[in-house]
């Protein structure tokens, strides 16, 4: 067991930093895009979907998506060098190897999923505290989550199937980082066999 | 206990993203069901409508579901039951099925030619007219109806109840239609054709028959035949022949099979040639509107007879006369406003009549009162109502006028009505759409097949 918590620790060593800093980034920007076509929207004709649809935050996190598996499948510089190193140490199953990197992706896409689900809640909410009660009621964002294509997505409420889909996507996106990482590391770790014996893997 | 500490790796984060989504789910779900209802009262006290129950439905894109029940009375109590559907439950306007004739008021050559009437004197009365239009002017000419046809040119349509909703239009032989209802064309009957030569290419601007036949027909559904029949008097109120239709004026039986065997949509056929007369009417005896009861058993038949309007109770299976009742005089609408089972309101939009059944099963006027207490009518209540009657009240709802700002409305007003007049009238809005614009049109939560509540009185121990 200890050896696999070390190398779930060294593959979240290795993407971390740089997954922590595209939450960030993805968290400022859409922030700022709400706010700022919040603010050049007519008030008296903005409505919570519309705006959500108009300050193109879903594309944002579209980037995100695409930008957490391009970080997966290619941090392999990390690998490199000492860590490469210990990674031979720890004598893991390739079955192995490939069963935590693919827990760790799907950690990430949850991860990210869960701070965008917060970052759009946050953002409706600040929005509705902000907007004249006159246009509210108990249920209005609720049925945002419903009418917003994009927030249905993120929060499919009691739609399971909705729920059933967006896990599978990054269940699916996870598994095929997995893959693709996998494949790398093997063929580098063959080639390294040829120049420096190793002592297992 | 470093295995421990290790394991928390896995752990934390699952945990966070456990409480995102449940602390955001806790957030949300319980909204689903905290409908509002705002509620205000037009006039009277609203402790009248103590013991009265009204349920709205109210649906969102096809798969939210919103049943309110609100149970009226001084303090309004407001529960709603929510659902959602996992396939779209497309709700469509509800479409009307009948049995409908009608006729066009405009004849043209290739219309006479499709129903196999000969053009040529219509084609010789537009080449004389055009002949006689100067150029620069328009001139008008009526013609006798006669000189183009003998029998009236009616079209049979058939609406058949389809899937929820919905009808089907079923074909039919309109051959036997038209052998069966041969009704002459009146002398006095005109159409006036116009000719235009004031602007280049000139051309036949219009061709109206004035009055025009048949106005109106009505009809029923049992499970097995349609009963049906139209209003025997032309658009300028003359009386027309119907002397030659097989049994004369009355009722009309038309048979039809249904089958549902294959597959889930109904498929029906008609059995034309067993079109009948069932029940024998004066030819000054106008019929007005026909009803069924929801066994099945009897029909209701709305009559203007002279200065009076009738209602006759008929037993479906045999036409046996079950009671006849005077209803009105004409000032009052001969159709009902209102009909269920057991009562039926009458109106002219001023004073309402309230019929309803005694125990040995006849029919008794109960309740007669103006609709409004003042002269100017406090409010407009529409045709379309829902009513539920008590032995002692009525409680009616119907759709309530737009305000001011509001596009589409899940509000709807209720009034209740005893022998004293109007109790009371109230304003009930379940909010679904705070912002009802119409550019958040495609935001709206509306009300399926835009339905009435449904009301009833609560019995009472």
């Amino acid at each position: 067991m200890r050896k696999h918590m070390a190398f779930f620790r060294l593959i979240a060593k290795s993407v971390l930093p740089a997954f922590a800093a595209c939450l960030v980034v993805m968290t400022a920007v859409e922030v700022f895009l709400f706010w700022h076509t919040a603010g050049r929207m007519d008030f008296e004709k903005r409505m919570l979907p519309d705006l959500i649809d108009e300050s193109n935050i879903s594309f944002v996190f579209i980037a995100a998506v695409l930008a957490l598996y391009l970080l997966l499948c290619l941090s392999r510089d990390s690998f490199a060098g000492r860590q490469d190193y210990t990674l031979r140490r720890l004598t893991l199953r390739g079955r192995s190897i490939f069963f935590w990197q693919f827990l760790f992706s799907a950690f990430c896409y949850f991860i990210l999923w869960a701070v965008q689900v917060w970052v759009a809640f946050f953002l409706c909410r600040w929005f509705l505290h902000e907007t004249d009660a006159a246009w509210i009621n108990g249920q209005t964002l609720m049925l945002t989550f419903y009418q917003n294509d994009f927030l249905h997505h993120t929060m499919p409420l009691s739609d399971t199937m909705g729920w059933f889909r967006e896990i599978m996507l990054f269940l699916s996106m996870a598994f095929s980082a997995a893959v693709i990482r996998y494949n790398i590391m093997m063929r580098r770790n063959r080639r390294g066999e040829e120049e420096t014996p190793c002592e297992n893997i | 206990m470093k295995h421990k500490g290790q394991l928390l790796w896995i752990l934390v984060p699952v945990l966070m993203i456990a409480a995102v989504f449940l602390v955001t789910l806790g957030s949300l779900l319980p909204q689903r069901n905290q409908v509002a209802v705002e509620h205000t009262v037009l006039y009277g006290d609203p402790a009248a409508a103590e013991g009265l129950e009204a349920v709205c439905r109210t649906a969102f894109q096809d798969q939210l579901f919103w049943d309110t029940t609100i149970r009226p009375g001084a303090s309004p109590d407001v529960e709603t039951s929510y659902d959602f559907s996992f396939k779209k439950q497309v709700s469509y306007y509800a479409q009307d099925c009948g049995f409908n004739m009608s006729s066009t008021c405009s004849y043209d050559v290739s219309y006479l030619e499709s129903v196999g009437v000969p053009s040529q004197p219509l084609e010789d009365a537009i080449a004389d007219l055009e002949a006689e239009t100067e150029i620069g002017e328009t001139k008008s000419r009526r013609y006798p109806l006669q000189q183009f046809f003998d029998n009236y040119l009616i079209e049979y349509y058939i609406y058949f109840p389809y899937t929820q909703n919905r009808s089907l239009l079923v074909d039919i032989d309109e051959a036997v239609f038209s052998d069966f209802f041969r009704i002459p064309v009146l002398p006095e009957e005109q159409i006036v054709i116009t000719y235009d030569k004031t602007d280049y290419p000139s051309e036949v601007i219009s061709k109206e028959v004035e009055g025009g036949f048949p106005t109106r027909t009505c009809s029923v559904f049992t499970d097995d035949a349609i009963y049906f029949s139209f209003d025997n008097v032309t658009g300028d109120g003359r009386y027309v022949d119907t002397s030659l239709i097989p049994g004369g004026y009355g009722i009309y039986r038309l048979p039809y099979a249904k089958e549902t065997s294959s597959g889930s949509s109904p498929y029906y056929t008609v059995q034309s040639e067993e079109l009948s007369n069932c029940f024998s009417l004066d030819p000054t005896v106008r019929v007005c509107d026909l009803r069924l009861d929801s066994r099945q058993e009897t029909l209701f038949l709305y009559t203007q007879e002279g200065e009076k309007n009738w209602l006759t109770l008929l037993r479906t299976d045999t036409m046996e006369i079950l009671q006849r009742l005077c209803l009105s005089g004409n000032e009052m609408d001969a159709s009902p406003w209102y009909q269920a089972d057991d009562f039926f309101v009458l109106s002219d939009g001023y004073e309402l009549l309230l019929f309803a059944k005694k125990e040995d099963g006849r029919f008794e006027k109960q309740l007669e009162t103006s609709l409004s207490p003042s002269e100017e009518p406090l409010f407009h209540l529409s045709y379309k109502a829902t009513m539920a009657w008590d032995g002692r009240q009525l409680a009616i709802t119907s759709a309530s006028p737009k305000e001011e700002n509001e596009w589409v409305t899940t509000a709807f007003i209720l009034a209740v009505y005893d022998e004293s007049g109007l109790r009371y009238i109230g304003r009930y809005d379940p909010i679904l759409n705070p912002t009802a614009r119409p550019e958040d049109f495609n935001y709206f939560c509306q009300s399926p097949d835009n339905a009435l509540p449904e009301i009833r009185w609560e019995v009472k121990p």
